[in-house]
């Protein structure tokens, strides 16, 4: 079982709103001088795929990045928990992909690569896209399945655990398969023990270029128009009453004065 | 010239940080509270490979370099002194054996305490000596294929846990009738070896410090440690390597300090605006910052020259323990009158960091006495 896991470097979403802020021309988010981690679903999918492995005898992991020298760092973090390989498919620093053409580099490298089994993180935290992994499905005619919690070895190939609104359900899956992760308590990206932590370092990172792939960046169908932090208002009013069923009969008329209600 | 953390260091330092975030920051308070040693905290620094920072890859360490494990005991402090002193212990309690050890000791005893599995302690302190280890007078008397030990030692951390205890007491050189430091490894359960009583402490608070007394414990020969009289000597060496251990423990502590002052300065609000706009609360928080930086940086060189045998790396070792154990006693204080009235309450982590501080600067050895190692460095020793 060969298993390539995709992982994409965003911009911390813990950052607090203060240092969020924009490159105005660029229209992109400024990401210099501000933490970069791995998409927090990609680690849910790290977590799924490296159980997957402890339950696959002989299985392998790769994990892909794809994005310039600077993503490398989750990659590192990856090989730290110690999938097998790392694959960086080059990108040059601020370029800006729309999910349709990241997916397109990613069938490429499926191609160069041929895994059997192909984990996403249900969506990025930077633009909540949600569409890399089954475009990527689509673009290599695979089956596909998300909203996936946990993958486990059945009879007839994989057993998937999906998130469904009312519980879960469990679906079989024969490879080639592509899969998107959601996070669940069972996929917590465990942390590193310090001797990988610290060879991971020291691990090579294989580089794909996107030409070498026969994809053309320039090929992007969707443009980016406007993009700005919205303006926050708040504004507080106090209710006054003697009493609490004075109060809310006041809130009441306030809120019919301002056509809440 | 380049004073950043190389990569390596960075990203162990960011994967500390990670761990001790989702692992320890919420048994921080609690392991105060209960003054009980945290086992299972213990059993996180042991999976991740925390506990062998301390040892040579040969032993089932991860190296044994000073850098990284000051890096290491700064993110742990920065969240608790109290488990940073578990690694700090295992430390102090097993240099001995590293350092003048024989192989048959090393193989006897550094697996198990790298792996985690085992715990140790550094049992030199006594009621009448402290900074002054000379004035020991435990006693340790060669009878055929063992020692009996007699004496008592105090405010020894984890001396009541530790598998095995490197203890120091005096034998007398058959020839010469000199009486002289020797060291030995002691095990637990060893027949005469009595934990008294536990100390009471202001401050960290989980990892105990026991007093012990030999009653007539015999102790194999096979387990001095160096050459009978060689003791001080090995005290000496321990002790030097031990001084960034304690300095990067206020380090942590701290820039912990630091970080929750200025996070409750961004959020407290009085007279209609948060406290960090008034010029009072920014020139103390500039103060800890600058501080706790200039620390780091000390703390730091001092660990890389450690490990790289510099010539002048006793007084770089002894400035480091004595600025940032000093620092994080100083910041962590400032820490508390940031949060006013707040600060001195135990609903708030400031005032746990200030009792965890304090001894710091007491600990290994006291700040005084590298302040003495400073002053004969820039004078000289015979002046």
């Amino acid at each position: 079982m060969q298993i390539m896991v995709c992982l994409k470097q965003i911009l911390d979403p813990e950052l607090p709103p203060r240092d969020f802020r924009l490159e105005q021309e660029e229209m992109t988010p400024v990401t210099e001088g501000v933490p970069m981690v791995m998409n927090s679903f990609d680690q849910n999918a790290l977590e799924v795929a490296l159980k997957l492995r402890e339950n696959w005898v002989g299985a392998t992991i790769t994990a892909v990045t794809v994005g310039p020298e600077s993503a490398e760092d989750v990659l590192r973090k990856a090989l730290a928990v110690k999938v097998d390989q790392a694959v960086r498919v080059a990108l040059e620093q601020d370029s800006r992909l729309s999910g349709g053409v990241v997916a397109a580099l990613l069938a490429g490298a499926v191609k160069k690569l041929v895994p059997d089994l192909v984990i996403c993180g249900r969506q990025a935290g930077d633009w909540d896209g949600s569409q890399v992994g089954l475009i990527l499905a689509e673009e290599l005619g695979w089956v596909s399945a998300n909203l996936v919690t946990g993958v486990v070895p059945g009879s007839g190939g994989l057993v998937l655990r999906r998130e469904l609104e009312e519980g879960y359900e469990m679906i079989e899956g024969t490879p080639p398969l592509v899969i998107t992760v959601t996070n669940h308590e069972s996929n917590v990206l465990r942390i590193a023990k310090v001797k990988d932590a610290m060879a991971a370092m020291r691990k090579k990172i294989t580089l794909l270029e996107p030409a070498g792939l026969g994809i053309d960046l320039r090929g992007d169908a969707i443009e980016l128009v406007g993009l700005e932090i919205p303006a926050k208002e708040a504004d507080c009013e106090l209710v006054e009453g003697e009493d609490g069923w004075e109060k809310a009969e006041n809130l009441v008329k306030r809120l019919i004065d301002l056509k809440v209600l | 010239m380049n004073f950043e953390l190389n990569k390596d260091l960075l990203f162990l330092k960011e994967m500390i940080r990670d761990l001790m975030l989702e692992k320890v920051a919420a048994r921080a308070a609690e392991i105060d509270a209960t003054d009980e040693f945290p086992w299972d905290i213990k059993e996180v620094l042991a999976e991740h490979e925390i506990m062998a920072m301390p040892f040579a890859e040969e032993y089932g360490g991860t190296g044994g370099k000073l850098l990284p494990l000051v890096i290491a005991l700064e993110e742990i402090a920065k969240v608790s002194g109290s488990v940073a002193m578990i690694l700090g212990a295992q430390c102090f309690g097993s240099a001995a054996i590293s350092m003048a050890g024989t192989e048959n000791q090393k193989q006897r005893f550094l697996p198990g305490l790298a792996s985690g599995e085992k715990l140790c302690a550094f049992a030199l302190t006594e009621p009448n000596a402290g900074s002054d280890p000379a004035a020991i007078q435990s006693t340790a008397v060669c009878q055929g294929d063992k020692y009996v030990l007699n004496g008592t030692k105090r405010l020894i951390t984890q001396g009541n846990l530790a598998d095995v205890l490197t203890v120091f007491a005096k034998t007398v050189n058959e020839k010469s009738g000199d009486q002289k430091l020797s060291c030995f490894l002691v095990e637990k359960g060893t027949p005469g070896l009595n934990v008294r009583s536990l100390e009471e402490k202001i401050g960290l608070k989980g990892s105990p410090a026991a007093e012990l007394f030999f009653d007539n414990m015999q102790v194999p020969a096979e387990n001095l440690v160096g050459a009978e009289g060689a003791g001080l000597s090995i005290a000496v060496q321990v002790l030097e390597k031990m001084l960034p251990v304690a300095a990067a423990q206020g380090l942590g502590l701290a820039q912990g300090a630091l970080d929750f002052a200025v996070q409750y300065a961004r959020d407290r609000v009085q007279f209609g605006q948060p406290i960090g706009k008034f010029q009072a609360i920014q020139l103390m928080l500039a103060d800890m910052e600058i501080k706790t930086q200039a620390a780091r940086y000390l703390v730091y060189v001092a660990a890389d020259k450690y490990d790289r045998k510099a010539h002048d790396r006793s007084k770089f070792l002894a400035m480091a323990k004595a600025l940032a154990t000093d620092v994080a006693v100083e910041v962590s204080d400032r820490a508390i009158q940031v949060l006013g009235g707040y600060g001195y309450i135990k609903d708030y982590p400031v005032e746990r960091m200030y009792r965890d501080a304090k001894i710091q600067q007491m600990f290994i050895s006291t700040n005084e006495i590298q302040r003495i190692v400073i002053a004969r460095d820039l004078l000289g020793r015979d002046f």
